[in-house]
């Protein structure tokens, strides 16, 4: 079991960061959510091993809560969203793909940097891949800031969120169910305003492209 | 000390009937409470003053990470003493006075919160305690400031009020960090036993903290929120601004830097005193030039605590010239006249509030004849307008005499840098009493006697039985000690010793007399009242004696009968000739208009006089600071374009730095 579980979380981890930076790649918005999909499951994936290591039962409901929300609820929500205008392609992001990329490359070369004083502090298998959570967070940072639509860069907070669970999965074989319950509940919570809102922008400006907003400061 | 805590206790329990009472017995419930505790408070402060003993507590569950340290000593209840008296005042006008907004829950529990606050700050024992109290006392006064929010005044006000108090606040918590820092205590007894103030570190505290009380004290050039706090304030706060909390910086000054940095080179004691002379001068010129009475007020606090602190500057120089005697003697001057500046500027704040409820106006030159009309309110004015001028038999006048004989002991047998300090010292304040005087004068002449320059109701009806009652209080207090200072002085040369320590032989008092050993002069006040007294017997006796014809004529018109209103002093022309001595200093911007008749130029129809004098330390000083903070940040607003995009990035690349620095 420990071999195998090791090959998983590994997997798992490394195909959450994957997801991430080919969130970077892809512009098409429901292949964004599509990808996000992946993420929640590998993200259950990684909680459902490390509960089943650590006979965690709080873990394992945790893991399942993952699964639903992060897998489920959330993709299909913003999938409706992405639905309401066929062919929302992203325009020509900020930074252009290659670029972002190359970014994206040397985000992660500093998470590594970073995380590795994680490590020493706790030097175990899971720990060690700490840093790919982190290089998740930076990588939904930097989706957040390049995308020019607002349902892009919620799904740049969902990959920042994601990379948040992913490293306190690592470290700590996750934080205690309630706060896990709380953050997951906040992610919902944004999710639904934000569709309340895109839908207002929509109907308002006939589009949610946020450069227009621009205007709007005092 | 259960004197202390029963007064204080009681003063959490009138913000607590504040909260908790019908808006019907709110007020009255509230100031009776609050002057009861107050009372309490004074009562403990004559105590200790009479008893010699110092008295301490410590309160550890009020506060949730720090314990309260009370400690009245001598000096802190010379000045409690003065804080009690307004307070009182204060409170038990305010049961009279307040009316619409004051009456809320809000300003009722702000103003409990804010003589609280007032009353605990002389009493603090340590560093958090005092700090607390006077943060506590900054803001109340500042949210004070506000109940009448809807007048763009009083929130300009407040915006000046609010910048400089916090600033003078973190001053003085930057100072009192490099304090403890020195001395690894926090009470302030056992900082002073440590004697710190070498080194740079001893100078850096005595600069922040003197910078921060002296801003407190209104001395230039940090004075500029204080002729528009004061004014825009509800008239009881004010009168607790001026009487109370500034007395409370000239507190500051005495306790740490005077009472705790005893090393502190002479050089920066004589910049302090050079400030507190200029201040002295520029609120006494800039009194005689207000035409607004709560303005004219203002200025003269500016003048008054200019004064003190001079005195105590001066103290600290002869003390270190090693004339302790002479310090303790300018202490003692001070002393009284806090006291002294306590009741007499509390009852003119009180008294102008009353004349602009009965009156509708401020404005000097409306006023006049309004001694028919509020005759126990004008009553009272003269007698605090002439403690103010430092007429003898008031209480003005024992506070200036004795720092006037100090400084004079100050010149003989001192060092060349003593002499020159005392004489500083010396003109200062004779120019300022005689400007002060001028202000008085006209404050009480021009707004009070003579004939009424406006049309106003027939009735005083401002003059209620509660703020009369406030008035006579203070007036009281004010005759009083200026004609039994003996009693008053004895226990203030206690005080003195706390600051300056047990070898200055201050001043010494009997019931009847007053003496300075440091000049071997003295003064008899009680024989003085007595010559006074039979004097006016005599008078009143041979006019009974004389002629018993009886002629009615108008008061104020020099026998004539034809003059009219317009015929009098107003309170501009009243100050024109100082203020053509001083064009120089003050710059004032006069405007003459004439408008001539339609058929012939030759006959002008109407002449108007306008003369203005701003305040050049705030046109020279703050305007281009706020300029330039202004354009500061326009400039900032580049950063904010309004693209969600760059306050992401603004946000990522913080995050990245941190990591970067942190990793």
């Amino acid at each position: 079991m420990s071999g195998l579980g090791d090959g998983l979380i590994d997997l798992a981890a490394v195909a959450v960061l994957a997801v991430a930076v080919a969130g970077l790649w892809r512009r098409d918005v429901r292949a964004l959510v599509g990808l996000l999909r992946l993420q929640g499951w590998a993200l259950a994936l990684v909680a459902a091993v490390a509960a089943v290591r650590g006979r965690d039962v709080g873990l394992g409901v945790t893991a399942a809560l993952v699964l639903v929300v992060k897998a489920g609820v959330v993709p299909v929500l913003l999938g409706r969203v992405a639905r309401r205008d066929p062919g929302a392609r992203e325009g020509a992001p900020l930074i252009n793909v290659p670029a972002s990329l190359v970014i994206a490359a040397a985000l992660v070369a500093l998470a590594v940097v970073v995380g590795a004083p994680l490590h020493a502090l706790d030097p175990t298998a899971s720990t060690a891949l700490a840093p790919l959570g982190l290089a998740t967070v930076l990588t939904g940072y930097l989706l957040l800031v390049t995308r020019r639509r607002a349902l892009s860069q919620v799904v740049g907070l969902l990959v920042i969120d994601n990379g948040i669970a992913l490293t306190t999965f690592l470290l700590t074989s996750g934080v205690p169910l309630i706060v896990e319950l709380g953050g997951t509940l906040d992610v919902l919570l944004v999710v639904v305003v934000i569709r309340a809102l895109l839908g207002t922008m929509r109907a308002r400006f006939g589009g949610i492209d946020l450069d227009g907003l621009s205007e709007l400061r005092d | 000390m259960s004197l202390l805590l029963a007064g204080l206790a009681l003063g959490l329990l009138a913000i607590v009937a504040a909260l908790a009472s019908p808006s019907r017995v709110r007020v009255a419930l509230v100031g009776t409470l609050g002057a009861l505790a107050a009372a309490l408070v004074g009562a403990a402060a004559v105590a200790t003053l009479a008893g010699r003993t110092t008295r301490t507590a410590t309160i550890s569950s009020l506060l949730p990470f720090a314990s309260l340290h009370l400690r009245l000593d001598a000096l802190g209840a010379a000045v409690e003493l003065v804080v009690a008296l307004v307070a009182v005042a204060a409170q038990v006008f305010a049961v009279g006075y307040a009316r619409g907004r004051l009456r809320s829950r809000t300003a009722t529990v702000l103003q409990g919160l804010f003589v609280l606050a007032l009353l605990v700050v002389p009493v603090a024992g340590d560093v958090t305690t005092f700090l607390f109290a006077w943060e506590l006392m900054a803001l109340a006064s500042l949210a004070l400031l506000l109940v009448d929010h809807e007048r763009p005044s009083a929130r300009a006000a407040a915006v000046w009020y609010g910048a400089m108090t916090q600033g003078g606040a973190a001053a003085i918590t930057l100072g009192l960090l490099a304090v403890v820092r020195s001395t690894h205590a926090t009470s302030f007894a056992a900082m002073a036993a440590a004697r710190p103030g070498t080194g740079a570190l001893g100078v850096v505290a005595f600069v922040l903290t003197a910078a921060g009380f002296a801003s407190k004290a209104g001395a230039v050039p940090l004075h500029v929120w204080l002729p528009r706090a004061h004014p825009e304030a509800p008239t009881p706060v004010s009168a607790l601004m001026s009487g109370a909390m500034t007395a409370l910086g000239l507190y500051g000054v005495a306790r740490v830097d005077l009472g705790v940095l005893v090393e502190v080179g002479r050089g920066w004691w004589i910049g302090l005193l050079v400030v507190g002379v200029l201040s002295a001068l520029f609120g006494a010129l800039h009194a005689v030039t207000s035409t607004d009475l709560k303005r004219l007020l203002a200025y003269s606090t500016i003048d008054a605590m200019g004064l003190g602190l001079a005195g105590l500057a001066g103290a600290g120089v002869l003390r270190a010239e090693g004339r302790p005697g002479v310090a303790a003697t300018l202490v003692v001057g001070v002393l009284a006249l806090l006291l002294a500046h306590g009741a007499f500027k509390a009852l003119l704040f009180l008294a102008s509030g009353v004349v602009e409820r009965t009156t509708g106006t401020r404005d000097l030159d409306r006023l006049g004849g309004l001694a028919s009309l509020l005759p126990r309110t004008t009553a009272a004015v003269a007698v605090a307008a002439g403690s103010a001028a430092s007429v003898p038999l008031g209480a003005g006048f024992v506070g200036e005499w004795i720092l006037v004989e100090g400084f004079v002991a100050g010149l003989g047998r001192s060092a060349p840098g003593g002499v020159a300090t005392a004489l500083v010292g010396l003109v200062g304040v004779a120019l300022t009493s005689g400007l002060t005087a001028v202000a008085m004068v006209k404050l009480l002449g021009v707004g009070f006697l003579g004939r009424a320059r406006a049309e106003r109701p027939a009735s005083g009806d401002g003059e209620g039985r509660a703020t009369s009652l406030a008035l006579g209080l203070l007036a009281l207090v004010t005759v009083g000690a200026g004609v039994l200072p003996g009693p008053l002085v004895a226990v203030l040369a206690r005080a003195a010793r706390d600051v300056v320590g047990p070898t200055g032989a201050g001043p010494t008092g009997s019931v009847t007399s007053l003496t300075l050993a440091s000049t071997a002069t003295a003064l008899h006040p009680l024989g003085l009242a007595g010559g006074a007294v039979v004097l006016v017997g005599l008078v009143v006796l041979l006019a009974r004696g004389g002629s018993r014809v009886v002629r009615a004529t108008r008061a104020w018109a020099c026998g004539r009968s034809d003059l009219s209103p317009r015929m009098q002093y107003t309170a501009t022309s009243f100050a024109e000739p100082v203020q053509r001595v001083f064009a120089d200093v003050l710059r004032p911007t006069v405007d003459v208009t004439v408008s001539h008749e339609e058929e012939s130029r030759e006959i002008e129809s109407v002449l108007a006089y306008r003369s203005r004098v701003d305040d050049a330390v705030e046109r020279a000083l703050y305007e281009p600071l706020v300029r330039a903070h202004d354009a500061l940040g326009r400039r900032a607003r580049i950063l904010a374009n309004g693209s969600v995009h760059r306050y992401l990035a603004y946000g990522f690349v913080a995050l990245l730095i941190v990591l970067v620095v942190l990793g």
